[in-house]
């Protein structure tokens, strides 16, 4: 490889010229350097890192454990906690006069506080477009993306816009099986079909909740979706069932974007 | 500078000149990736201190009569110190072997013994191929490559930056309440208070860090959290770091020197 004409000077003399007293426009991110560089490509500026958090006690909740059900109190507890942080996160990016939060992360860690003590917590780089145009979704809010800088980036270029982080969830309890049934299978390779029906019927309730997010956001469809099943601590029988995408909206008609150039890399 | 710190960097730069011979713990697309955009590696550099610390302040006791949060600089100015006394021996070391910079640094913090950490700094040092040198040395925990892509685009790394805040908070009532068997679903608001404040004021650090480097921005490479009880019980900690690369523009005014050629590599996995 050649050394591209008058990078180092250039990259010197601009450290060179670091001193106190000069004035600077500053933003901080969390996005890897190949992320900046492409969201910076797609024609907006990262402002800042943007987070918000909500530590919740997500307890227990009784039930028939004979039967196959959904665990309402704890689903809704998972949702408003992740609600909770996403609006904090939303809030400071408000703040920052962003159109937009991209390479948004939400986690969940269960802290050294307590036992059932989760935090909940929503990570991203609130972005603003070079261009003045309308980002902003039906709510009034700037865009959240859980798109990686690079998908971001194949988005915009092939003429379509995120409008929001969607998600739905589902906590769901499985019915222990009953001793007779547990009795009558031992040995056999068979279906239990209580159980194919409790993961189906779940799975359906977490992705049906996170289709109407995207519905009420008027969105054309949902890319980048996840389907995951958390067991936190909950043991065996209990399960969260997580749906999360980005919804997103056409900007143009078209949606073509130039061929990529196929290439073989030399490394792992 | 300690005296014994300065004899064994001048043993280690006598070394550098002696030989000629030039060490780097780039891998070899990295090594490949800066030297393309003149950046030549002359060494491989490290600095390091091993340091008593305290995990919480007398004062903190305080906070139990007050009850108010409790801002623990002393332990959180500890932590501060090794780290960035690590760097600047790593950077002195850099310097005695005419470096202009040091890219991929990696920040070790580990137990050494009883009561004891030690905080190491190892990266690989690197010579311009330019007339000017940089007032300053500049450093990055970015890879070889990362900077590579970064100075292509027109924006050069400028220094490893630090943001670290220890915040502690009494337990209260209500916090007990708040997380009893009995309370049911609910938010521990004593609990997300903590962390939202001990987050914001290490990303506050981080930000003023940053401006302090007189850069036009910063990249995070890593937010780290730990939490922890102390008096007994009676209280809850938090430690929030954030590192990451202060990062400044070169080209302003004019395009960037490059920009992204679209590609798409043949094989299973992307890596983000």
């Amino acid at each position: 490889m050649t050394t591209t004409e008058g990078i180092p000077e250039d990259a010197m003399r601009r450290l060179n010229e670091m001193k106190p007293g000069t004035k600077t426009s500053l933003f901080t991110s969390d996005l890897s350097v190949n992320e900046f560089l492409l969201v910076r490509e797609a024609g907006f500026r990262p402002l800042g890192l943007v987070l918000g958090s909500s530590v919740y006690h997500v307890g227990f909740q009784f039930g028939r454990w004979s039967k196959n059900q959904e665990l309402e109190g704890l689903s809704a507890a998972m949702y408003h906690a992740r609600e909770l942080a996403m609006t904090r996160m939303e809030a400071e990016a408000e703040v920052l006069g962003a159109d937009g939060i991209v390479a948004v992360r939400l986690e969940i860690d269960f802290k050294e506080f307590g036992s059932d003590l989760a935090e909940f917590i929503a990570v991203g780089t609130a972005v603003k477009a070079d261009e003045p145009g309308d980002w902003h979704n039906n709510t009034g809010k700037p865009f959240t993306s859980d798109l990686s800088g690079q998908d971001f980036w194949t988005l915009i270029q092939s003429g379509y816009a995120p409008l929001g982080l969607v998600m739905g969830t589902c906590v769901y309890h499985v019915a222990h099986q009953k001793f007779w049934q547990t009795i009558g299978n031992v040995g056999q390779n068979v279906e239990i079909p209580q159980f194919t029906e409790a993961l189906y019927d779940a799975r359906e309730l977490a992705m049906s909740r996170m289709q109407t997010e995207a519905e009420e956001l008027e969105a054309e469809g949902i890319v980048g979706m996840q389907l995951l099943s958390l067991a936190h601590q909950w043991g065996g029988h209990t399960t969260e069932f997580f749906a999360i995408g980005t919804a997103i909206k056409p900007l143009r008609a078209d949606h073509t974007i130039a061929k990529p150039q196929l290439v073989l890399p030399l490394t792992d | 500078m300690v005296e014994w710190v300065e004899r064994g960097l001048e043993r280690r730069v006598a070394r550098f000149a002696q030989s000629g011979l030039r060490t780097s713990m780039l891998t070899v697309p990295a090594a490949v990736s800066v030297e393309s955009v003149g950046l030549i590696p002359v060494g491989d550099v490290m600095g390091c201190i091993v340091q008593r610390i305290t995990r919480q302040s007398i004062e903190m006791t305080g906070m139990l009569n007050t009850w108010t949060t409790f801002n623990d600089q002393r332990y959180a100015e500890a932590l501060r110190h090794g780290y960035s006394k690590a760097l600047e021996r790593l950077g002195e070391e850099a310097k005695g072997i005419g470096a202009d910079g040091v890219v991929g640094i990696t920040l070790r913090f580990e137990r050494f013994g009883e009561g004891t950490y030690e905080f190491v700094a190892m990266g690989t040092a690197v010579r311009a191929e330019s007339r000017t040198r940089p007032r300053k040395l500049f450093t990055t925990s970015l890879s070889g490559e990362d900077v590579a892509k970064l100075m292509l685009s027109g924006w050069a790394p400028a220094e490893l930056v630090i943001g670290l805040t220890v915040l502690a908070v009494p337990t209260t009532y209500r916090t007990l309440a708040q997380v009893s068997f009995t309370a049911g679903n609910t938010e521990v608001d004593t609990y997300t208070r903590l962390l939202t404040s001990v987050r914001a004021k290490s990303r506050e650090q981080f930000a003023r860090e940053t401006k302090r480097a007189r850069a036009d921005g910063a990249i995070v490479s890593e937010m780290a959290l730990s939490t922890w009880s102390v008096l007994e019980g009676r209280g809850s900690a938090a430690l929030s770091a954030v590192f990451g690369t202060a990062i400044t523009r070169f080209h302003t005014g004019r395009p960037a020197p490059t920009s992204t050629l679209k590609i798409m590599p043949l094989k299973e996995k992307d890596s983000r």
